[in-house]
């Protein structure tokens, strides 16, 4: 790619917008991910007590394990949320964007 | 990964004597008589494999070929394959065998990768994609001076491979002891000798193959034995968790911290090495490039997650499950009280409690299956770093053609398995804990920094890669030689310098400072140049433009 493409593609709007949806998408996302695993990680820590004892008393379901379990599915449902946006969402603004700049 | 299962004999080594009924010890393995049905369902699969290489080395003609399957994989296949990659023997006998003797502690080493493949999706994935050809040092060398950055990259990524194929020879070795009943020395010869089959001829795409079908038999087996497990609690999750407390010596400490690490850093720094050093392997990073484009890619992580997480699930419930099943359970101890086998044969003692001896047989061959799964897929990203990274763009003066390169891979292939034969018969009697831990510490805090901020930071220079890399790799091998897995258990010193079996708390976070400090204090002409050409790496980056091209098979 010459330096010119280069210039025209960072100067279309297309590309900021894209750019922009998919930063900010990333951040969201990947905080999400990373709270969950914090809050894991912090608690068999510093909070070991609490993630020993168990959800609602009597039961042998413990916050530890409900949270491991959560982080878990929380893996699952954020990458096939974030499949399922970034298809509808990127895959469009991309070849709207490739079009602009005539590469397809 | 079998590095799990090792991390654990270090554990052992260190917290004392814990339970007598849930030693996870690969140290003793006696010799077991012949499994038949496990040695005919392994010589299926053999069979199977051998006809998958022979068909894919009709299709792998040029480097392109070799390296990524030619872009031709599709995204489920790349997704399963690199879910296999990390459901392997060590995850369904390793860690079913430390929840079986710590608990909830275990289960840290499958939510940290849990954790670390969304990252993956959302950060890694598509711009690794966008920007390298082969692997991830095209990337990290993308707009920087490529031979020296070719060369720390690739010492980054050799140090994990070897460390990763030594743990694995001497933990495929012993295994097959245990499961087939075979010497150990021909066990890794034999691993070794398949191994090298399908890499040289097959490439990437028999490697892939390989890996897809073996996930595929696990999930099936793991999904059996846990639905079995579950069906005897009337699908109580509930019931299964207290039966487990009631039958463990430990009581209800199994469903909460403290069994195995109480140490905060300690906790802290294993979580860092196994959500950062997943990101850095090489042979994981690698099959990324094996889709079509950076859509694929993000399709393949969202197949791969879904997998890998409904088999942690599984593997959690065989865990506790084999508490109530195993542990009270004369048939599986022998007359001293000892688990038969040791720790890691908990999962199969369910299997058989479960399926009886038939499935007692398939489940042994897929462990079996695993190992060459995985060390194909190591040999192969070794393979690449020599003949691609070092051979053809650094050392070679002049093009390479396409026969050529394919001849140094082949070459490379060899040596990496007369290497593992080496090292895994030199390292058999020896604690390899530190060797597994070696390998992901070094992905942590070498491969990891300098791949993440070459794609996010303009601001990083040659010098700054250069000196990141350099501490991050002199931090963790130093730390760990200092730290209690060599220091005391292999150097046989009464206290370690160092505290922690895991560097990466330390040796992490420096290798980013590092990056950081010489990159801005870069005042060349040649940073000021790698930091203009930024902009071309960011639209490439994003958008595809200019990225290498898919074949069709």
């Amino acid at each position: 790619m010459s330096s010119s493409e280069t210039e025209k593609c960072l100067n279309n709007p297309k590309f900021k917008q894209l750019t922009r949806a998919r930063a900010n998408g990333n951040i969201l996302f990947s905080l999400i991910i990373l709270v969950g695993y914090g809050i894991y990680v912090l608690g068999i820590s510093f909070a070991p007590k609490l993630m020993s004892s168990p959800v609602t008393s009597g039961s042998s379901l413990t916050y530890g394990i409900l949270i491991a379990l959560l982080v878990i599915v929380n893996g699952m449902v954020c990458s096939g949320f974030y499949v399922w946006w970034a298809n509808r969402k990127f895959d469009v603004l991309k070849r709207d964007l490739l079009k602009d700049l005539g590469h397809e | 990964m079998l590095h799990v299962l090792l991390v654990f004999l270090t554990v052992f080594s260190f917290s004392g004597p814990v339970l007598a009924a849930g030693g996870v010890a690969l140290g003793e393995v006696k010799k077991q008589p012949l499994n038949i049905t496990a040695i005919f369902m392994f010589f299926i699969f053999v069979m199977a494999t051998l006809g998958i290489t022979w068909w894919a080395a009709r299709h792998t003609k040029t480097k392109d070929d070799f390296y990524a399957a030619g872009g031709g994989i599709k995204p489920w296949q790349n997704g399963t394959a690199i879910a296999g990659d990390f459901m392997s023997a060590a995850t369904f006998l390793g860690i079913t065998g430390a929840i079986y003797g710590f608990g909830f502690d275990a289960l840290v080493l499958a939510v940290g990768v849990m954790a670390a493949w969304p990252i993956i999706l959302f950060l890694i994935a598509e711009r690794l994609r966008n920007l390298g050809s082969y692997t991830f040092i095209d990337v990290v060398s993308y707009r920087l001076d490529k031979k020296p950055i070719r060369i720390i990259s690739a010492i980054g990524s050799l140090s994990v491979i070897i460390f990763y194929l030594i743990a694995q020879m001497v933990g495929a070795g012993k295994l097959i002891q245990l499961l087939f009943g075979v010497d150990y020395v021909y066990a890794v010869v034999l691993v070794s000798f398949l191994m090298i089959c399908y890499v040289s001829f097959g490439g990437m795409l028999a490697t892939t193959w390989v890996q897809l079908i073996k996930a595929i038999l696990l999930l099936i087996g793991g999904t059996f034995i846990a639905f079995t497990v579950m069906q005897s609690f009337d699908f109580s999750y509930e019931a299964l968790l207290s039966s487990a407390a009631e039958s463990h010596p430990k009581g209800t400490a199994v469903l909460g911290p403290g069994l195995w690490m109480q140490d905060p850093i300690a906790i802290i720094s294993i979580a860092l090495t196994m959500m950062f050093g997943i990101m850095g392997l090489p042979h994981v990073l690698m099959r990324f490039f094996t889709v079509k484009d950076a859509k694929d890619a993000r399709k393949s992580v969202f197949v791969a997650t879904t997998l890998m997480g409904y088999f942690y699930i599984l593997i959690i419930i065989i865990g506790y499950g084999a508490m109530t099943f195993v542990m009270d359970n004369p048939d599986y101890h022998d007359a001293a009280g000892k688990i038969l086998g040791g720790g890691n044969m908990v999962a199969l003692h369910l299997t058989q409690y479960m399926g009886g001896n038939l499935m007692l047989g398939f489940m042994s061959a897929v462990a079996f299956a695993t190992i060459l799964a995985v060390v194909a897929g190591l040999t192969l990203a070794g393979a690449a770093t020599i003949a691609h990274d070092l051979y053809a763009k650094t050392f070679k003066k002049g093009p390479v053609s396409n026969a050529e390169e394919i001849r140094v891979s082949r070459m490379a292939t060899f040596a990496l398995g007369a290497i593992a034969v080496v090292l895994g018969i030199a390292f058999e009697k020896q604690n390899v804990a530190f060797v597994a831990s070696l390998a992901l510490a070094i992905a942590a805090s070498v491969n990891f920094p300098i791949l993440i901020t070459s794609m996010y930071w303009r601001g990083m220079t040659t010098r700054g890669a250069l000196a990141g890399g350099t501490v991050g790799l002199i931090l963790s091998i130093g730390l760990i030689i200092l730290g209690p897995g060599v220091w005391t258990a292999v150097l046989g010193n009464a206290e370690p310098i160092f505290p922690q079996i895991y560097p990466t708390f330390y040796s992490m976070p420096l290798a980013f400072f590092a990056i950081w400090l010489f990159s801005v204090t870069d005042k060349s002409g040649q940073a000021e140049k790698e930091k203009a050409l930024f902009d071309e790496q960011y639209v490439r980056s994003e958008t595809g433009i200019g990225q290498s091209k898919a074949s069709d098979h």
